[in-house]
């Protein structure tokens, strides 16, 4: 029996060591850790357990059968993170490069349904050098498994990626398909075709860095949501992120205790400029408005004249969508439309209350803009908002024009409370526009015509450029004093806690992708 | 066996599983300890636990110590430096203590060197003039004079 | 005198009121925003808010203060020590009001508070005196003139000062722009006087005072010495009565010098005599302060005479009921001074709140505080928390009654110099009596404080692994959610 237990023992510390010594080291001086390093401190300690950690490839062409390596290049196994199950796979550099066989996707592909069955967030920690060539379509065959997973897993439970190290080709779209995406900088890079393959067939001199580094996808592409200057650091947002999200979408997330006080925020008051056109930062709002100041934010890089994340109120998560003034006057174009309407459908997904936040001048107009389709991208987040069945609350801080107005969350569209500062302007275009229009004959007909059309001006202004038109008619529930926003938004999210919403009976919606 | 290194006010302590043995301890309340080291007598209180994090406060004799548990991992990220730069990569001079702003000497775009005086901070009458750490810009200063600022709060960024 | 109007706060605030409290005087507090839950505002009879929480907005508002003795008919102001006491406009504002000012005379305060006029003062009285300048400067230029004349090293100190606050000793000419600028810059926050003495700074000396008490009929009286060497950056936290090197023959002519002082400026009330002693036992005047010092209790208990009822029966008029030979000195007294500091962070102030706050009793103890448990030490005022004084039949037991009490003495939340004092109670050189002001320097750093420790962060560390081990092997499983998980959707 001893002689048994001995064979375990020496499989166990195998398997533990991975690619070797020698390998852990490479990956070391590289600033990256390895696969179960990572495990180690993105789980409770002790409180992982590893499942296929015997598992070895099959291949018998190109003399691989010589090479085998236990747990063939992928740690898979569930655990614990601030004590709530998950389920985790990490692929493990160390061996074979990180690289895809059949057997390391089926291991990820058990582990995902592990996941489903169960109902509980799938985290996967990515480093690999894409499929294992030797393998061929087998490998092929064990993406398309894990898509498909990613997939049916969509909505039902959150999906979250981490590329650690490399992850081009086919690899790239599993990351793609899940909730949420980070990279960390300088040692992790993401591409359909590499510099090489660029370089053959448009002649560009590019480096990996620049075609699909972490800033690269933070700043030009959105791909990730997320970007960390280490492996520690992303380990550490992993869990952060996870703190907001629920276990599945039959489950809410966790509420952090909080005990309520008189809950009003002076400094509100003094964030929007006197001067109308002067921007201001969003974010300054946001802080004010949510449980210590602690934003989450998404996409942070990306588009930045929208703002999304997450963050506490009272306790509870909720999704932020806020235009933000200090970029672009805080316009939507399709960009910013993108990043917005995905990030609601996440929120949606996920039983995430809504919290919009509107200073929006309008759409950014332009040849550009139209070509790209403003349209159909402006019409997903009209689209994602209008669908949304959680709780939707708006607040209107100073502008909300025209087509842009009833995009952003407006009671028309199914926000269930709408909130509107002293300060606001609801009208269709600005007080000058409109009036250049309304009055044209009259402005031409006049002796002093710019006389005139300030005069107009101020008479429309005076009639539109405020909140009350929109109250009076029901658009705006209440107009309300800036200080007290955050105890209307606790009081309004407690309301709207148990929210039930019917839908026509259908497979899903067609959104304009 | 494996060796932890517990961290009691920057002070390392390499303890294993050989100083545990060499300690005699028995539990004299559901928190509170009676240790004989070497036939002498120790009191020990366990006032805060934080296991998951690795963090515990205990009270030996009535003294106070804040202890950090390290493991092998803890010390690896350690030694490959991935600790410093999660708080942001910025270089931020921050408060040592509580006080008030008395004087702002760093100016925005001022180039610092090690110990040049960058604010005149206030606690409790003492002057203590805030020096900077190392060479750098100043990218922006936090602070205005008179304003209270707590422990560790940012006065200046540099770049 | 049948209501004092109290214009301090922390502990002195309280021990005053404990005084007048006991002759049957009712009691005012003055308190600022930060003080409203200080316990000197809960104890008094009355207390009137007088400001916001820096002090120059507060305790330090004259005119605010007399509108509160006045609001609440008060006929005694107590200044403590600190803030107004030393304030001449402040005492002369007072008794032009028809208040009492329970301390010596405007004029007193005068003579004494600027170095110079005390300087001349005394001349007349053969009073030995530190070689420096005659007169107080702010001018860079003239003090490197003069600090060149008499020599390094040199002590800078405000003229309006005490405590410490604005005194710096330079070793070098290179040094000395930068030092006066930060010792003028101190001095004008904390006094709002500027200019500064530059002095002979005298080594390996000992700071040795004597309290005097005068009447108002012309009798003054001194209750001995007071040992306050042991400092750190020029500010006293351990003091004790007697001193250990005090001959009788010395004691006598040191009491016989204070009285001398005393009398120069036609001193009345409680007093406080100031000497340095040179290693081969030279006594120099230095200064008078002309208030209540921090280290007071020392005298009250081997003399078991209460200052501040002496001071109160002054204000009062009454005659001295004491004569000199009277006053004795019975056993040995002990103080420790407990700042909100961290010894082991180069004495820098810690603030946070009071966690813990467990107050040592027995035997031989007594303790001047002014926080409780849960309070939060504020920034604007100083950092002392209390003072814990034991005495003893010698000096033996009242130093192992303080190792004792420092043992008792519980409080968490922020580093105090309770170590340090437990630190120099255990020191050869403190108790052997062989030290100088350079206690600090020559015998104490951080890291001797922290060996006082190490075995017991050994202790812990071992033990903490224990319990973190234990933990750690013990099976856990998630809590078990409350969740409508279901996978199953059939879709046409």
């Amino acid at each position: 029996m001893k002689e048994k237990a001995k064979i375990l023992t020496d499989k166990i510390s195998k398997a533990q060591l991975g690619g070797g010594t020698k390998r852990i080291e490479t990956q070391h001086a590289k600033g990256k850790l390895t696969a179960r390093e990572r495990i180690h401190f993105l789980l409770d300690e002790g409180s992982f357990e590893e499942l296929g950690a015997l598992v070895t490839h099959r291949t018998t062409d190109f003399g691989m059968e010589k090479q085998l390596v236990y747990g063939d290049g992928v740690v898979t196994g569930y655990g614990t993170v601030n004590g709530r199950q998950v389920c985790v796979f990490a692929q493990d550099f160390t061996v074979f490069g990180g690289s895809l066989s059949e057997t390391h996707a089926e291991k990820i592909c058990k582990i995902m349904d592990m996941a489903m069955k169960i109902g509980v967030p799938i985290i996967g920690l990515n480093d690999s050098g894409g499929a294992r060539i030797q393998e061929g379509v087998r490998s092929l065959g064990g993406y398309a498994d894990i898509f498909h997973r990613n997939v049916k897993a969509s909505g039902a439970i959150p999906q979250i990626s981490a590329i650690m190290g490399p992850c081009a080709g086919g690899a790239v779209y599993s990351p793609a398909m899940t909730d949420f995406t980070l990279m960390v900088e300088n040692s992790s890079y993401m591409f359909v075709t590499g510099p090489n393959v660029v370089k053959t067939v448009t002649n560009e001199e590019v480096s990996s860095e620049e075609l699909g580094g972490a800033m690269t996808h933070a700043t030009k592409s959105g791909v990730t949501h997320f970007t960390a200057v280490n492996d520690m650091d992303c380990i550490a947002q992993i869990k952060e992120l996870l703190s907001f999200l629920p276990q599945n979408c039959e489950d809410l997330p966790k509420p952090l205790p909080y005990t309520l006080d008189t809950e009003i925020r002076e400094n509100l008051e003094t964030i929007i400029p006197e001067n109308a056109s002067r921007p201001y930062d969003m974010r300054h709002i946001i802080n004010e408005v949510i449980d210590d100041s602690k934003f989450f934010e998404v996409h942070k890089h990306y588009a930045e004249n929208i703002v999304v994340g997450f963050a506490r109120l009272a306790g509870r998560s909720i999704g932020i969508v806020a235009n933000q003034p200090m970029s672009l006057a805080g316009v939507l174009d399709v960009n910013s439309s993108k990043k917005a309407a995905r990030f609601t459908r996440c929120c949606d997904c996920f039983n995430i209350p809504l919290l919009v936040l509107v200073d929006v001048p309008g759409f950014l107009p332009g040849t550009d803009q139209e070509w790209n389709g403003i349209i159909t991208n402006g019409a997903k987040l009209l689209y994602a908002l209008s669908e949304a069945t959680v709780p939707k609350v708006t607040l209107i801080t100073r502008k909300a024009y025209g087509g842009a107005y009833d995009v952003m969350n407006s009671k028309h569209i199914g926000a269930d409370l709408n909130y509107a500062w002293p300060g606001a302007e609801i009208a269709v275009m600005g007080a000058k526009g409109a009036s250049e229009i309304i009055f044209r004959k009259e402005i031409a007909a006049a002796d002093d015509p710019e006389a005139k059309l300030e005069e107009k001006e101020k008479e429309y202004a005076n009639m539109f450029a405020n909140p009350y038109s929109a109250a009076e008619r029901g658009f705006i529930d209440e107009v309300i004093f800036p200080k007290n926003t955050r105890r209307k938004l606790i009081k309004a999210f407690s309301l709207l806690e148990k929210k039930v919403v019917e839908r026509p009976k259908k497979k899903h919606g067609n959104i304009p992708l | 066996m494996t060796n932890y290194t517990i961290t009691i006010n920057e002070d390392k302590y390499a303890v294993g599983q050989k100083d545990i043995d060499s300690i005699d301890l028995i539990p004299t309340g559901p928190m509170d300890y009676h240790i004989l080291k070497n036939n002498r007598a120790f009191t020990v209180a366990v006032t805060k636990t934080d296991f998951p994090n690795k963090t515990m406060t205990l009270e030996v004799n009535g003294n106070s110590y804040d202890l950090r548990i390290g493991d092998k991992y803890d010390e690896l990220v350690d030694k490959m430096g991935l600790l410093q730069s999660m708080t942001h990569k910025i270089n931020s001079i921050k408060a040592p203590m509580p006080g008030l702003i008395l004087n702002i000497m760093a100016t925005v775009g001022q180039e610092v060197v090690a110990g040049t005086p960058l604010v005149v901070l206030s606690a409790m009458k003492m002057e203590n003039i805030i020096t900077s750490p190392g060479e750098g810009v100043v990218k922006q200063i936090d602070v205005a004079i008179n304003d209270a600022v707590e422990k560790g709060q940012i006065i200046i960024e540099m770049e | 005198m049948k209501k004092i109007l109290v214009a301090n706060r922390g502990e002195i605030a309280l021990r005053i009121m404990r005084t007048a409290r006991k002759m049957g005087i009712k009691t005012v507090a003055v308190y600022s925003d930060a003080d409203r839950d200080a316990p000197h505002v809960l104890f008094a009879d009355e207390a009137v808010h007088i400001g916001k929480s820096p002090s120059s907005e507060s305790y330090l508002n004259m005119q605010k203060i007399l509108q509160a003795a006045q609001q609440t008919q008060a006929d005694g102001i107590h200044p403590g020590y600190g803030f107004l006491s030393e304030n001449a406009a402040f005492a002369k504002l007072v008794s032009d009001h028809g208040i009492v000012f329970i301390g010596p005379m405007p004029h007193a305060i005068e003579i004494m508070g600027d170095k110079l006029t005390a300087k001349e003062a005394v001349k007349g009285y053969r009073i030995p005196m530190v070689p420096g300048l005659e007169e107080a400067i702010t001018d860079v230029s003239l003090a490197k003139e003069i600090a060149q004349q008499i020599g390094f090293p040199i002590l800078i100190k405000a003229s309006a000062g005490g405590g410490g606050k604005g005194m710096r000793v330079v070793n070098t000419l290179a040094e000395l722009p930068n030092q006066m600028e930060r010792a003028i810059s101190e001095a004008t926050a904390a006094f709002g006087n500027g200019s500064v003495f530059i002095e002979k700074y005298i080594e390996s000396p000992r700071h040795i005072e004597i309290q005097v008490l005068a009447d108002s009929h012309g009798n003054i009286v001194h209750l001995f010495e007071r040992e306050c060497s042991i400092q750190r950056r020029h500010q006293k936290v351990v003091e004790e009565a007697p001193s250990t090197v005090l001959t009788p023959e010395i004691r006598q002519a040191m009491g016989e010098a204070a009285i001398k002082v005393a009398k120069a400026c036609d001193y009345v009330g409680a007093g406080t005599v100031e000497f340095l002693l040179d290693k081969d036992k030279n006594f120099y005047f230095l200064e008078m302060n002309t208030r209540l010092q921090v280290e007071h209790p020392v005298t009250e208990l081997i003399t078991q005479i209460d200052l501040v009822e002496q001071q109160i029966k002054i204000a009062r008029g009454e005659p001295l009921t004491l004569s000199q030979d009277d006053i004795n000195i019975t056993g040995h007294a002990l103080e420790v001074r407990v700042y909100a500091e961290d010894p082991l962070d180069n004495f820098l102030p810690s603030i946070g709140t009071l966690t813990t706050y467990v107050r040592p009793k027995g035997e031989g103890i007594r303790l001047d505080d002014g926080f409780k448990e849960g309070m939060t030490v504020p920034i604007y005022y100083d950092p002392m928390l209390a003072k814990l004084i034991t005495y003893g039949q010698d000096r033996e037991e009242a130093i192992q009654r303080m190792l004792e009490a420092i043992d008792h003495y519980k409080i968490k939340g922020i580093a105090t110099t309770l170590p340090f004092g437990k630190y120099v109670c255990g020191h050869p050189a403190f108790t052997s009596g062989n030290f100088d002001t350079h206690f600090v320097k020559k015998h104490y750093s951080p890291e001797r404080l922290q060996k006082y420790y190490k075995e017991e962060q050994e202790i812990a560390a071992a033990v903490g692994l224990k319990l973190f081990l234990e933990y750690r092997d013990k099976l856990k499983i998630p809590d078990r959610e409350n969740s409508n998980w279901q996978i199953k959707r059939t879709i046409r």
